[in-house]
């Protein structure tokens, strides 16, 4: 009974994971030497990489959030610059980056940037980001 | 990401606009050209950097009125894997 339940169950399980990392990572399937030619390899996992068209409302929410908090911490009035620095640095905290105590408000932005960048790629890391700014209520 | 850089042709025109919208957004590009790849069903969209932030991108058939401003008009790229002439707009932000 038990071998009978192995042979159905074991060959189901191989092929559910088979699916699951073609679904989710389908580039790991392919050897490095057929990402060849004038674009790189970022760029074709890129490609493979389906994407729903719901989640356009996060990108654009995203960078707004961005546009107000660069706006907000150039301004000279540190009422206005003093909150959206402490944003920033609550922000990258929540998105696992741990700022620098004296970094400026230009290098948080940077930082902000590259926290951005990497989601371009990575849904794990859109969500992790989209989840900050709304928790930290800053749309 | 900046340059040229591959959109999956088997995606529908929304899946496309996605993508682009995703790079550009994300990314502090602005897209300047979306081109059939002619060496696989692939699209390349071409982006530029930009500190701009434009609205979410639009594809639709070519000729269709569409708001927003016009990014690429009549160009052929694949869509769900068959080439398609397709009008290419930044949406209102």
């Amino acid at each position: 009974m038990a071998l009978t339940v192995f042979v159905i169950v074991f060959p189901a399980i191989v092929c559910g994971v088979f699916f699951l990392i073609l679904w989710n990572r389908p580039y790991v399937f392919y050897p490095p030497a057929e990402f060849s030619g004038d674009v790189g390899v970022q760029a074709y996992v890129e490609a493979m990489h389906y994407r729903g068209a719901a989640q356009i409302p996060q990108f654009v929410d995203s960078r707004t959030v961005y546009q107000k908090l660069s706006t907000a911490a150039g301004s000279t009035d540190t009422t206005v610059s003093g909150p959206a620095v402490v944003s920033l640095r609550a922000l990258l905290t929540v998105c696992g980056t741990t700022p620098d105590a004296f970094a400026t408000a230009a290098q948080l932005l940077t930082q902000l940037q590259q926290v951005m960048a990497a989601a371009i790629i990575d849904d794990a890391k859109l969500k992790t980001l989209n989840d900050a700014i709304t928790a930290l209520k800053l749309n | 990401m900046l340059g040229q850089i591959p959109v999956a042709g088997s995606g529908s025109m929304a899946d496309t606009a996605n993508a682009i919208t995703r790079n550009e957004q994300l990314g502090f590009a602005q897209l300047t050209d979306l081109i059939a790849d002619p060496n696989s069903t692939n699209n390349l969209a071409t982006f530029m950097i930009s500190t701009v932030q434009f609205g979410a991108v639009s594809i639709v058939p070519a000729g269709t009125i569409s708001p927003g401003t016009a990014i690429v008009t009549n160009t052929n790229i694949y869509v769900s894997g068959v080439k398609t002439a397709v009008d290419v707009y930044h949406l209102p932000l």
